[in-house]
């Protein structure tokens, strides 16, 4: 039976550690603007609105096997992003992660722009108009304002990230020193019969979890104390 | 003061709330409302607003509706809306550094978070205005209305008639064309009187029309002009669109 050496356990959790944060950053850049515009608190009502939200919705619940298997069929060698030689790469397992996390930080604050009975977000909407914010000076505030909403979606993302396993293993390849993540060791060593590296490592990442969930915790309440 | 002739024009204007309350915000003419919808209804109207006019009518009679669409925050379901021959739908969209059009400062503010110095400088630096002008447009403005004890609160600290004070001072800072106030004295103490001959002179000085919907006797005495609202607005209970045009 192959045991894990210490240093290679840290290695593994400082990668699953840096995957994470990492996707968690991309898709708060990309899903914060988007969240803040499909929450928009007077929705043009148009039929494409109303299918984004759902599409949205749905795609919270997408399995993450299932965008595993489509990133692979784009990104292997015969495939139409075959050339870019992702396959296998930290990055590609980045962007994987990024792309699941996104419609989770999406939904999180268009579900909590559109709290029913919350009239303080229409204030705050028209306050920002009337007084003559708009473009990033209106997004800015908006991200200022509801920062907890922002917290939040990026905890959501953050845990779901850190948990996925399917998606890593498709298309990063579970490769040694390269791409292995925690979720991903403790899928093997349990197939290979090593339970209490398994076990070890579990309690590792949700330490981690629960360690970087404090940590944004702290962040929202420094902020809050700033006011 | 600013002498040129700034006016609202409203042409066959139609507004519901029924429009919101599904979520949606279509302008189709002729569609249907649910029954026991508010609604209002210009189908012209020509206002000049160089001097402060005050927007009379009992409760619910869309006094704060009315002055939402001067104010480009809301949208009518059919017509046109238009300040100084611009269009105010959709929202006119601001050249950079210059000044909102009108400015509308709600009955119960919103305040920024930050103290209230930031709340006031905020819109400022929307503006684009250099901190040494802006610092200097801000102490006129706090010594207008005693904001002296407010700067440095957060603002989670302010009572109600602070917080009216604060969002008086900093829509003046915006420095509209037109200044939309509702309600702006109903949690204001006795001095309210001064702060209101106060903010009247600071506006005239500074070539800002009023626009003010309230029920204060003291603000009504001071406003020239009067526009009552509820012959415009009615409440529908009918099933059918069109009893009142």
């Amino acid at each position: 039976m192959n045991t894990i050496a210490w240093y290679e356990i840290f290695e593994i959790s400082g990668r699953s550690l840096l995957f994470a944060l990492a996707a968690t950053l991309f898709a708060l850049l990309v899903g914060v603007p988007a969240g803040f515009a499909l929450g928009h608190p007077r929705p043009c009502g148009s039929t494409l609105h109303r299918l984004l939200v759902s599409l949205v919705g749905a795609l919270t619940a997408l399995p993450t096997v299932t965008l595993g298997l489509v990133l692979y069929l784009l990104f292997s060698r015969s495939g139409p992003l075959g050339f870019l030689d992702l396959l296998y790469k930290p990055g590609l397992v980045i962007f994987g992660e990024t792309l699941l996390a996104l419609p989770l930080v999406i939904h999180h604050l268009y579900s909590g722009l559109h709290r029913p009975g919350d009239s303080r977000t229409l204030l705050l909407h028209e306050t920002l108009i009337t007084l003559g914010a708009q473009g990033p000076g209106y997004l800015w505030a908006m991200i200022r304002e509801k920062s907890p909403l922002v917290w939040g979606a990026a905890t959501l993302a953050f845990g779901r990230i850190l948990g996925e396993v399917g998606l890593v293993m498709m298309v990063g390849g579970n490769i040694r020193f390269f791409t292995r993540t925690m979720t991903t060791t403790i899928a093997l060593e349990t197939s290979r019969g090593n339970l209490p590296e398994a076990v070890l490592l579990g309690i590792l990442l949700v330490a981690m979890a629960l360690a970087v969930n404090i940590l944004f915790h702290w962040f929202q309440q420094q902020e809050e104390k700033m006011g | 003061m600013d002498m040129r002739r700034k006016c609202f024009l409203f042409k066959d204007v139609f507004f519901s709330y029924a429009s919101f309350q599904n979520g949606r915000r279509d302008r189709i003419p002729g569609t249907p409302l649910p029954p026991e919808t508010f609604s209002l209804s210009i189908p012209y109207l020509e206002l000049e607003c160089s001097r402060p006019i005050l927007v009379e009518g009992p409760n619910g009679s869309g006094k704060s509706t009315f002055l939402k669409l001067c104010g480009g925050l809301l949208t009518p379901r059919q017509g046109s809306i238009s300040f100084e021959g611009t269009p105010l739908f959709p929202f006119p969209s601001r050249a950079p550094n210059r000044s909102p059009f009108v400015v509308y400062v709600h009955p119960t503010p919103y305040l920024f978070k930050g103290t209230g110095r930031d709340n006031l400088l905020l819109p400022l630096g929307w503006k684009g205005v250099p901190v040494q002008e802006g610092e200097r447009q801000l102490a006129k403005v706090i010594s207008l209305f005693n904001l002296e004890s407010l700067l440095d609160r957060p603002y989670w600290a302010f009572s109600s008639g602070e917080a009216q004070r604060l969002a008086l001072g900093r829509a003046l800072l915006a420095e509209p064309e037109v200044l939309l106030l509702d309600e702006p004295t109903t949690a204001l103490d006795r001095e309210a009187d001064h702060l209101i001959d106060r903010l009247l002179g600071y506006a005239e000085e500074r070539g800002i029309s009023l626009m003010v919907a309230s029920h204060d006797p003291l603000m009504q005495r001071r406003c020239t002009t009067s526009l009552d609202i509820s012959r415009y607005s009615s409440f529908h209970i009918s099933e059918h669109q069109g009893d009142f045009s």
